[in-house]
């Protein structure tokens, strides 16, 4: 017996105060509890992604359970160039598109679209999904309608807002999660939000919700 | 500016990055153009309540749901060692410079039906396990220092859970400990079998195992895992070590004293609130009390079984220690000193200049063919060229009267 056994100090501590860069590497190991510890930050980012993204919360539960596992499997091959959140974004923003992408080659719409709603039963009650108190039901109604024209927009100018208005990302972070130049994401944020403003121009005629948000806009 | 120029600046202007001069401008013409104050009013309308609207919370139990899909894959893991996944990836190599070997031979046309070919992949095949140890030796060695200097013995007066602290200092430690050790043996197969038999003597089972043969039929390595009494850990590695010679014995343990009775304290709340509920649930009278009384003992029950999971997982992990052991035989040295190559070497080595001189002739034959059979395309091409050249010339030459 010529070798010594390894000692290796770990004393008791919660895993939670552990730094990330502990996490990430006992999570590597293989370590499920420092996993769970390392994701509880980002899973419902991750989910509320894939949320706005899919449109509807079993696709988004789905889509986040790959995330993780997806995470977990290749956490031993994350050299920490990036941020690890924005690594994170990254691996939900390619998941989402991987899942529209199959989506569609199924011919099936997981979205709904807002403009042609109207005949359409198949309809997708996004806000059903936010468990929000009964106080605030009537921001609730705003939040919906306002979800549904996020929903109108196609997934490449989707994926920008969602980052941008909902997540929070800045712009050298969301062209890093989303694979593309800082003047794409410039771009596309631009050309979504004419869209949506247009959109909420002509809703404004019918529909008194509407307006109220211009008031507010005009308001300032 | 007008509106179109006005257009293109909402967007920074709502998140206020423009410029001072341009906003100057960008806020004058808003100041005369009703259009664009509507419009504008709509884009940061919609920006500051889409900025309110916040996430969503995740389903209910979900993280159950990713807890169980997350020791499922684990336990595949546990079952698939990056180890071996490494040697699989030695042997397709040793695999691919053999065909590239027979390949070469098989063009100069003189098809080695000998063995000596085989001798060089085992060689090779052996340094690679080699450097794959030391790699994982390297790792072990940077790794450990660090984990030390951070989790040292001032870290468990940071712990602000001070209940927990106190509770685990008068508890049992969990610590999960495994071994890797490298074993050289005179009989792979008898090794094989004895250790299979060893596993279970010491109150534990093979987690898995694999050997292979050599071009000589005989098993020359093998690969396998067995769990053992982890109080007989170092017992259990004395005695595979006697089996032959031990080559390099490595141990690794990491401490889950904490996440363990995490676990356990969370679990006790959700049996105390389970017995609260029972009770609450006998005495309860109205339907709608009893639905509600009766979905939240389904909760707590789900909590319970994954936390329970949990613990069970952590007990085998602590309680059973994995060895893991790299079989092999020491090299087989079966060449003896036959000069019959030589015999007959003039005879081929002239053969052999020949066939090349003539696979030559063929070579130069076959490109004078080609040539000539491409001529008619040649010809075909070269009249597009002039043609093409020709209407470029024409066009340059108008392009230079016009100027």
């Amino acid at each position: 017996m010529n070798a010594v056994m390894k000692k290796t100090a770990r004393d008791a501590i919660s895993p939670a105060e552990l730094p990330e860069e502990v996490l990430i590497r006992r999570a590597a190991e293989g370590d499920i509890v420092a996993f769970e510890y390392l994701l509880a930050a980002h899973q419902r980012r991750i989910y509320n992604i894939g949320l706005r993204m899919l449109g509807n919360a079993e696709d988004a539960a789905d889509m986040t359970q790959e995330v993780l596992l997806k995470i977990y499997r290749s956490l031993p091959s994350f050299r920490g160039d990036a941020a690890f959140s924005t690594w994170v974004y990254r691996i939900s923003v390619n998941t989402c598109r991987d899942m529209l992408r199959s989506a569609y080659k199924r011919r099936e719409r997981i979205f709904s679209d807002f403009s042609s709603a109207d005949d359409d039963d198949r309809e997708i009650d996004v806000a059903d999904y936010s468990a929000l108190p009964d106080a605030q039901m009537l921001d609730r109604e705003d939040d919906r309608y306002l979800l549904e024209l996020i929903n109108g927009l196609t997934p490449k100018y989707r994926i920008v807002m969602v980052l941008r208005e909902i997540s929070g990302l800045g712009y050298a972070e969301i062209a890093e999660s989303a694979g593309i130049s800082i003047g794409t994401v410039k771009s596309r944020i631009n050309r979504a939000r004419a869209v949506m403003r247009k959109r909420l121009l002509a809703d404004a005629e019918s529909y008194p919700q509407a307006q109220r948000l211009i008031d507010e806009g005009g308001a300032k | 500016m007008n509106c179109i120029d006005a257009e293109k600046l909402f967007s920074e202007y709502i998140e206020g990055s423009l410029e001072a001069g341009q906003q100057a401008q960008f806020e004058q013409h808003l100041s005369e153009c009703a259009g664009c104050r509507r419009q504008l009013a709509a884009e940061r309308g919609l920006h500051q309540a889409l900025s309110t609207v916040g996430e969503a919370e995740l389903p209910e139990g979900f993280k159950q749901r990713v807890h169980q899909a997350l020791m499922a894959e684990a336990a595949e893991r546990q079952r698939k060692p990056a180890a071996k996944r490494a040697w699989v990836r030695i042997m397709a190599t040793a695999a691919a410079c053999l065909v590239l070997l027979f390949g070469a031979s098989a063009l100069l046309g003189r098809v080695g039906s000998d063995t000596p070919a085989a001798e060089p992949q085992a060689a090779d095949y052996a340094a690679s396990v080699e450097t794959y140890d030391m790699a994982t030796d390297e790792e072990m060695a940077i790794e450990e220092p660090v984990m030390e200097a951070e989790m040292g013995d001032g870290a468990l007066t940071g712990a602000n859970d001070s209940r927990m602290a106190n509770a685990t200092a008068s508890m049992e430690r969990k610590i999960i400990k495994n071994a890797y050790i490298s074993l050289e043996v005179d009989d792979l197969n008898n090794a094989y079998q004895t250790i299979e038999q060893m596993a279970v003597n010491y109150g534990g089972y093979v987690v898995s195992g694999n050997r292979w043969k050599d071009s000589d039929g005989v098993y020359r390595n093998g690969y396998i895992e067995i769990r053992v009494d982890a109080e007989a850990l170092t017992a259990a590695v004395g005695e595979l070590g006697e089996l032959g010679s031990l080559d390099s014995e490595e141990y690794s343990s990491s401490d889950v004293t904490m996440e363990y009775y995490d676990i356990a304290g969370r679990l006790e709340q959700y049996q105390s609130q389970l017995t609260r509920l029972n009770e609450l649930y006998a005495q309860a009278t109205v339907l709608s009390e009893i639905l509600e009384i009766e979905s939240k003992i389904n909760e707590v029950n789900i909590n319970i079984d994954s936390l329970q999971g949990m613990i069970n997982y952590y007990d085998q992990m602590t309680s059973l220690s994995l060895i893991s052991i790299n079989l092999y035989t020491p090299r087989q040295y079966t060449q003896t000193l036959d000069p019959q190559g030589f015999e007959g070497l003039w005879q081929d080595a002239k053969e052999g200049f020949i066939s090349g001189l003539n696979a030559f002739c063929d070579f130069i034959a076959w490109i004078v063919v080609g040539i000539v059979s491409l001529l008619p395309f040649l010809l075909l091409i070269a009249i597009a060229v002039v043609v093409i050249a020709a209407i470029v010339r024409r066009r340059r030459k108008r392009k230079a009267e016009r100027a």
